[in-house]
């Protein structure tokens, strides 16, 4: 590195000297931190603007409507095609509008639905099980990205 | 730190911007690489302390990656970076209140003021510690300048911005931003000590 006087008569030597002293003042960042700041990058707002990005809830959705439709409409295909299509709109209507008080009102049904289905056929309810995990799955999956970014992110900030 | 071996890191910054606004996500690190160490100076110069000036660079990142389709690409995108790193830095001293920077050397595990080993890559020691007292000397100067005069000198010497893109940031005309820059440096030579100078 060229060296200059400690005396800075000019601008220019002063301009030289203070980029010089900058060069040379220690301490840093460590090594490997743009990689470690690209594993903690937060889920941005425009990331949804991505079509790759839509697969997973895409499929979650998917998954999500197909059990509701063969959960609800099963049992109510006893009253006739047309009618049970009707009532599971109205049931996905109320669920999607008003999600919490449809998750409230619905959990003292699952319980007396569950236990109606243990009663009259045990069989049934692993299949409802089935049905639960299947629609958990990939929910959790869906989350599994976020989750790791936000482990990275705790990790760089220590 | 800037891998040869890469294309991207040649590429300008708005089609780095562009690629990762795109999917690219890979072409992040490539922009972080090029912009940490002056972004780092830059708020240290600010925080006053290595630690505090990484955890604000890291955060300033990953603001700008939240944030990265407001980037406007008319302008420069380091003039956005260190607006948003100036912002940054200052809102830590603030929360901080306003800790000043220190002059001495921190503790280390054993209470003790720590080593540091410099590479010597100079033959004469003396020269070594006038450097060293200048460094420090200067460091103060510069806490000792006019706010406007502190930002430019941060910017053009720490943030190693060129004049134009300081003009941008600032919104000042180029000529202003060259003249204040000259007054800056007289004025920080002016409050150096004679035996310095």
């Amino acid at each position: 590195m060229e060296q200059m006087s400690l005396s800075p008569r000019t601008d220019q030597d002063m301009e030289f000297l203070l980029d010089q002293l900058v060069q040379e003042e220690s301490g840093g960042l460590p090594e490997g931190f743009a990689a470690r700041v690209h594993a903690a990058r937060p889920f941005a707002p425009w990331e949804t603007r991505q079509r790759r990005h839509w697969k997973i809830p895409a499929v979650v959705l998917g998954l999500l409507a197909g059990s509701s439709a063969a959960l609800g409409l099963a049992p109510l295909f006893r009253l006739g095609p047309g009618t049970a299509l009707d009532v599971w709109a109205h049931l996905l209507a109320v669920s999607l509008v008003r999600p919490v008080v449809a998750a409230a009102d619905a959990v003292p049904l699952v319980a007396r639905g569950v236990s109606m289905a243990f009663g009259t056929s045990p069989g049934s309810l692993g299949i409802l099980g089935a049905g639960a995990v299947a629609a958990l799955v990939p929910l959790l999956l869906s989350l599994l990205p976020v989750l790791r970014r936000r482990r990275a992110g705790n990790a760089i900030g220590r | 730190m800037k891998p040869r071996s890469d294309p991207a890191a040649d590429l300008p910054d708005d089609v780095l911007v562009a690629g990762i606004l795109d999917g690219q996500e890979e072409l992040f690190p490539v922009l972080v690489a090029r912009y940490e160490t002056r972004l780092f100076r830059f708020i240290r110069r600010y925080t006053g302390d290595s630690e505090d000036a990484r955890d604000v660079t890291q955060e300033v990142f990953l603001k700008v990656y939240s944030a990265l389709d407001d980037f406007d690409p008319r302008y420069k995108f380091s003039t956005w970076l260190f607006r948003i790193g100036g912002n940054a830095a200052i809102d830590h001293i603030r929360r901080r209140k306003a800790r000043p920077a220190s002059l001495d050397l921190p503790l280390n595990e054993d209470g003790e003021v720590p080593q540091i080993d410099l590479p010597d890559t100079r033959p004469d020691p003396l020269e070594d510690l006038s450097r060293a007292r200048l460094r420090q000397e200067l460091d103060a100067a510069i806490d000792r300048l006019p706010d406007d005069y502190r930002e430019l000198i941060s910017l053009r010497h720490y943030g190693e911005l060129p004049y134009e893109e300081i003009a941008e940031l600032k919104e000042m005309p180029l000529g202003t931003v060259k003249n204040k820059l000259f007054r800056a440096r007289q004025t920080l030579r002016d409050l150096l000590p004679k035996s310095t100078v």
